[in-house]
């Protein structure tokens, strides 16, 4: 029974070609394991940017902000701030309120400092606004045009162009990173098809055996492929490993620095399962790319 | 059963090797392939085992007219022949058990079934207690022992020798002889390349001479030990 067993076990590690021979194996697994560890932190940064852009999207959707210019020699009265605070208000699923100057210290304390003498700068008034998503009825239009009534010389920003510059670079950012990926990911294909053809030449003489002894094409490749997803699993998994270390090292320097700077990276369970599968994609794409070359230079054998 | 018409050989552009092969071999027939070196024995066992097409001729094999088969088409045929190589091929990575199972895992037999069948013939070959050895630490005649158990595990019609008592001393070579004999009896067709003038007279099977290209059919004595 425990012989069985052991049998069974070691039959699907039985090479019939020695391909578990020789250097090629170790230079696949560590280019492998190179390209998954760098297509890890792709993925993780295509992740990031993807959660970073549904955050500003949701932080700035209907959101808008009117400015009233500093100005010394016709200064705007805070009642007329306050009217127009009120005229706002009356729009239908709109609502404004004047930033206080604890806000505004909040907004611009990260380039002059907490201890700001803010009453004495001359900072515009902020009206910041926010729009209710469905509504249609009170359009930046509208908005704009209603602070201009009360105060001329009101300003309205709406950020929208700011956001969609953002979202459009964040896009093409985006589709950098996945082009970069898979650009690794077609880089390993190669580097195994190209390690399949050496080894193919160097076990000629035990493919022509196989071959005689009624091989088919098929089964040879099917050694060749087993092997290569092997050799990719195992190169894959380390560089998984390694592109989990970076990231906690990543995380614990950003630490310090708060989400001001850089935003936190938070990965959905969707988005880990793809991580933890990065070694079997890698091993498929080995096991195919070697299935093909094998399969392909066997068909000019005469 | 195998049929050799106005068979000839030619490496690409090169002179013709063998021409004009005319010759028929009978199931269960016994032929040893004789002629000095250099004459195109291994080219003609080559020819036999279909690791080369001939350009010239026709060759009829287990009733199919070789000319237009595909490398798929091919195989079947190729399974039908055990070759027992000069140099044994045997693969040192694998032990004597997985080199003599190899043409059964190739035709995908069950691991169970074919584990008796390994195991039965290699018995018969007297290697049974090297079953898990590796070639590299087994002789001369052990090693020929297991190349015959690896041509002959999966039945083979045609049985094809290359020089097999080339390496080994009179006496290993002429058991060896009385083992192929044996097959021979069982009905399986056996054509064996030997420059052994002794073993040819001593087995008195017909022979199939190579010279200058061409091979010449010689009938035997017929004085078997």
């Amino acid at each position: 029974m425990t012989k069985a067993k052991n049998n069974k076990k070691r039959a699907p590690k039985r090479y019939d070609l020695p391909l578990h021979r020789g250097s090629g194996g170790h230079l696949v697994s560590w280019t492998i394991g190179v390209m998954s560890y760098l297509t890890v932190l792709v993925m993780v940064l295509v992740f990031a940017l993807t959660s970073a852009q549904s955050v500003w999207q949701a932080g700035l959707s209907g959101r808008m902000t009117i400015e009233i210019p500093y100005n010394k020699s016709n200064m705007v009265s805070a009642d007329k701030q306050n009217d127009l605070v009120r005229e706002l208000n009356k729009l239908s699923g709109v609502s404004a309120r004047i930033l206080s100057l604890e806000d505004i210290g909040a907004l611009v304390g990260p380039w002059l400092g907490t201890g700001a003498a803010l009453a004495e700068l001359p900072l515009p008034v902020m009206i910041d606004i926010t729009r209710a998503d469905n509504n249609r009825a009170a359009t930046p239009a509208l908005i704009g045009e209603t602070a201009k009534k009360t105060i001329p010389t009101a300003v309205l920003d709406t950020h929208e162009e700011w956001l969609a510059d953002l979202m459009q670079l964040a896009k093409a950012c985006r589709m950098v990173l996945i082009a970069i990926s898979l650009i690794l990911g077609f880089t390993a294909a190669l580097t195994v098809a190209a390690t399949s053809r050496t080894r193919l030449a160097l076990h000629k003489e035990e493919v022509d055996l196989l071959h005689l002894i009624g091989a088919t094409d098929s089964y040879i490749a099917t050694q060749f492929q087993r092997q290569a997803f092997r050799l990719a699993i195992e190169g894959a998994a380390g560089g998984l490993f390694a592109a989990l270390l970076t990231m906690a090292g990543i995380g614990m320097a950003k630490q310090g620095l708060g989400d001001t700077l850089l935003p936190g990276i938070h990965l959905s369970p969707l988005q880990w399962l793809w991580l933890v599968l990065t070694p079997l994609i890698a091993g498929v794409i080995a096991m195919v790319a070697s299935r093909f070359t094998v399969l392909y230079a066997l068909r000019k054998v005469p | 059963m195998i049929q050799f018409e106005k068979v000839a050989l030619r490496y690409e552009t090169g002179p013709e090797i063998l021409h004009d092969l005319n010759f028929t071999l009978e199931p269960g027939s016994f032929h040893f392939l004789t002629g000095p070196s250099g004459a195109g024995k291994s080219t003609m066992l080559k020819l036999l085992y279909l690791g080369l097409r001939p350009t010239g001729g026709k060759i009829m094999m287990f009733g199919q007219d070789l000319h237009g088969l595909t490398r798929e088409t091919i195989l079947p045929l190729r399974r039908q022949i055990g070759v027992v190589f000069q140099d044994f091929r045997l693969l040192d990575h694998l032990s004597v058990f997985d080199n003599v199972a190899l043409p059964l895992r190739i035709v995908g037999r069950e691991e169970k079934e074919l584990k008796s069948n390994v195991n039965e013939l290699l018995k018969w070959v007297g290697l049974g207690d090297h079953v898990k050895s590796r070639p590299p630490t087994l002789s001369g005649g052990q090693k020929q022992r297991v190349a015959i158990a690896r041509a002959i595990i999966s039945r083979p019609r045609l049985l094809l020798a290359d020089e097999p008592t080339g390496n080994l001393d009179d006496a290993i070579g002429m058991r060896l002889l009385h083992l192929f004999d044996e097959l021979n009896r069982m009905g399986t067709t056996i054509v064996v390349a030997t420059h052994n003038e002794g073993l040819v007279q001593e087995f008195g099977h017909p022979q199939l001479h190579l010279g200058q290209g061409s091979v010449s059919v010689i009938a035997g004595s017929k004085k078997a030990a």
